[in-house]
Order: C-alpha cells, then sequence, then structure tokens
C-alpha cells in the first residue's frame, strides 16, 4: 500500500468501524536482523503494510503478506491481533507500517 | 445495542510435556463474556493430554490441572449448549489468559497440535 | 474504587551503541499513570571487560531484588584515595518515555550501575562494608501524572555502557509503570 492509499483508507476504515476520529496514529519503521522473527502484540490496533515489503512475511489473524506465498489468492496489508514477522533475508531488512491505536473510551458510558 | 460475538484465540503446542501460556486481549467494546470452551485440531490429544488455567483480567476462572476435557463439548452436544457458561464475566482490562500443559498419559502419541480458546462475549455496537 | 498495579516490561540489550524502541500498552481500564521505576540486570559479558570508572564499579543496577553479579573490587591501598574523591558512577544508558497525548516526552532518565559514592565522606575507617542495601536510600518510584487516555506509551532506551566499554554487553532493562485502576 503506497503512504497516500493509507491515508486516505484509515479515516473511513475507523468511521466503519466505529472508532470516528478517536485515534492515534503512528508511522513504525521497523528495522529486522538477519532472519528475524518477531510477534507483535496489536490487539485493539491496526497495522497497515506500506512501501516496498519484500523478503519479509507478515501473518495475523486477517491474513497474511508474502510475496513468495503462493498458496493465497489475496495478499493482506491490514493486520490485527498477533503478529507474526518473518525475514527472509540473511541480511538485513525493513518493514514499514502506519500503525492505528484507537483510544480507550474511558469517558464513554457503556451499558452494563 | 448489544449484540452477540465469538471469540477465538489460538496457541501452538509442539514439544510434548511444555507448558505454552500465552494472554490475549479483546475487542475495546466487548462488555460481558458469558462462555469458554476449548477446541483442537487433535481433539484426542486434547482430550487426553490437556490441562490449562484460564484467567480473565487476572481473575482465575479455571485454576491449574483444569482438564480439558471438562471444556471440550462433543457434536452431540446441541451447539447452544456447549459453552461453559460463566455468568456474565466484566472484561475489566479485557485480558485473557490461558496456561496450557501437556502431559504424557500413555495412549497418545505426541504430534504438534492447536488448542483454540473460544469465547462467547457480548459487545456494544455503538462505541 | 481505585487499585495501583504495575505494568513490567523488559528490553534486551545486545549490541553496543544500540537504541531500542518499544511501546508498551496501557490496559483499558487505567486511569493514570503515576509513577516510574527501572531496573536491570546483566546477562552475560565478554570477558574482554575493563571497568573504566572507579574502584567499586560493578554493572548492576539499583533495585532490591536484582541480582547481584560482580563487583569488581581494587586492592585496598588507595583506599585513602577512594574516600576524597568523587567517583564516576557507570552510566549504562538513558530511557525515555513518551504518552500519547499532551505530555508528550514525561519521562527522561540516566541509567547508573550502582552507586559508587556510598562511602563518600566516611572517614570513619570503621570496616563496615558500604553496600546499596546498607548505606543506600530506599528505592521508591518517581511521580508522574499522565492520563490513561494516551492508551500507548512509546520509548527508547539508548546503551551507553557497551558503547563506553567498545564490546557487546547483553543485558536486560526492566521498565515499571506504575497505574491506576479504576474498580
Amino acid at each position: 500500500m503506497t503512504i497516500n492509499l493509507a491515508l486516505e483508507y484509515i479515516p473511513r476504515r475507523m468511521q466503519e468501524l466505529g472508532y470516528k476520529a478517536d485515534y492515534y496514529i503512528r508511522f513504525r519503521h521497523l528495522v529486522l536482523q538477519p532472519n528475524e522473527e518477531q510477534t507483535i502484540d496489536a490487539f485493539n490496533q491496526f497495522y497497515y503494510l506500506v512501501e516496498e515489503a519484500e523478503n519479509v512475511r507478515v501473518e495475523s489473524e486477517t491474513g497474511v503478506f508474502d510475496l513468495s506465498e503462493s498458496t493465497t489468492n489475496e495478499m493482506q496489508y491490514e493486520h490485527q491481533s498477533k503478529i507474526h514477522i518473518t525475514n527472509y533475508l540473511s541480511g538485513i531488512n525493513h518493514l514499514r507500517f502506519i500503525q492505528v491505536i484507537p483510544k480507550h473510551k474511558i469517558k464513554t458510558t457503556i451499558k452494563k | 445495542m448489544l449484540k452477540a460475538t465469538k471469540k477465538r484465540f489460538d496457541i501452538k503446542i509442539t514439544q510434548a510435556n511444555s507448558t505454552v501460556s500465552d494472554t490475549f486481549e479483546l475487542d475495546k467494546n466487548i462488555v460481558k463474556v458469558h462462555g469458554v470452551l476449548v477446541t483442537s485440531d487433535k481433539d484426542d490429544l486434547l482430550y487426553y493430554r490437556g490441562t490449562q488455567k484460564i484467567e480473565i483480567n487476572k481473575e482465575e476462572f479455571f485454576p491449574e490441572n483444569y482438564e480439558s476435557k471438562l471444556l471440550m463439548s462433543g457434536i452431540n452436544v446441541a451447539p447452544k449448549q456447549r459453552y461453559y457458561d460463566l455468568g456474565g464475566v466484566a472484561p475489566g482490562n479485557g485480558r485473557v489468559q490461558i496456561t496450557y500443559k501437556d502431559l504424557d498419559d500413555g495412549r497418545t502419541v505426541f504430534a504438534a497440535y492447536r488448542v483454540s480458546l473460544y469465547l462467547d462475549c457480548e459487545m456494544e455496537d455503538e462505541l | 474504587m481505585m487499585k495501583e498495579g504495575v505494568i513490567i516490561t523488559k528490553i534486551s540489550i545486545k549490541r553496543q551503541g544500540e537504541r531500542k524502541h518499544f511501546q508498551i500498552k496501557l490496559p483499558k481500564d487505567t486511569k493514570f499513570i503515576i509513577g516510574i521505576e527501572y531496573g536491570g540486570r546483566l546477562i552475560s559479558k565478554s570477558d574482554a571487560i575493563k571497568f573504566a570508572a572507579a574502584p567499586k564499579a560493578a554493572p548492576t543496577e539499583e533495585l532490591p531484588k536484582t541480582e547481584v553479579i560482580e563487583s569488581v573490587t581494587v586492592a585496598v591501598t588507595i583506599e585513602e584515595r577512594s574516600k576524597t574523591f568523587f567517583k564516576r558512577n557507570q552510566l549504562i544508558g538513558e530511557l525515555k518515555l513518551q504518552s500519547s497525548e499532551e505530555s508528550n516526552w514525561f519521562y527522561s532518565t540516566d541509567v547508573f550501575g550502582a552507586d559508587a559514592n556510598l562511602k563518600y565522606g566516611d572517614f570513619s575507617n570503621a570496616g563496615f562494608n558500604v553496600n546499596d542495601y546498607t548505606h543506600g536510600n530506599k528505592r521508591t518510584e518517581e511521580i508522574v501524572k499522565v492520563d490513561a487516555e494516551s492508551t500507548i506509551i512509546q520509548g527508547w532506551y539508548l546503551d551507553a555502557l557497551g558503547k563506553s566499554q567498545k564490546v557487546d554487553i547483553n543485558y536486560e532493562v526492566t521498565i515499571y509503570v506504575w497505574i491506576n485502576v479504576e474498580e
């Protein structure tokens, strides 16, 4: 996803989900060590994969992004919950995300 | 408006006699947890070998060594009756922790398997 | 009713001069962040380590329950000198924390090894070995007040120990975020 597309896409998506404008947005540029695997806790958050992402696998409960994956018919750019990242390169690799963090709704009363 | 929703969390058991612990977070708009159950892709292994501790918002609902067979429901159970009723638990900080232990039982041969924890929840539709 | 709790985050440092960024998620029911504390422990060191600082410098950070690894004590002959001069403490690293709302960067600190100056000005020569747990101040958290609407705390830790020794040191820094939770 290009950053421009992400910036158009995110506000609409947040409206759809009911968060309106109550979210924080962060740009994350991860540096992955050779053959590194990591798991990111992204519960109640959204990570949008932007820019180039080669020789890397990003998998979460919403789908997988892996250009070398041949068994899927679609790549997923929006990730949630536990995100598993695998660097296939034996050198340093880079991965860019836009992280969207919906705010805790402490001030709103929720019917119990 | 309140709606019913089911959440699933998976853990992978890759080694025999190991303990796997993981913490998951419920969506912010979930207001109550009504029930739980566990399933697996190799349900015989879950039945004979598994025990787990389940905590929601740091409150322990099932202690260590609580057998998985007590939280499994077979196909002969009516679908709406399969979940273990917790009576409507407030999610608090929304964190669910499961500590699952796999133990040899002499009858089954270990193979890597997945254990899934299902939660029957109620969510607030309008945030 | 308010309850207090703490969120513990461990940062692992493996390379010299490493800057580690991290995020700490606040639980949904948090009202405020009320305090910050830090500690750490050494995991492994290479044999080539030399302590550039004063005699008693040891790479253990101050925290009551930290596992104490080794402290290098130089022979007694320079004791006279060590009593009168103020020693340089070993800087382990720098830590900064940022909230997502108005508070922005709300906490900054230098993480030091054990306080090498506990014996400063003690001319009694009583033979009583000075340690953190005999002469050190009681450790409590530093008070802050940050609204938990922040949801996420971002921060970074920058290694100074490995950089000054010019060697990769593997250690762990633990950050304790004290929070107020609504019951």
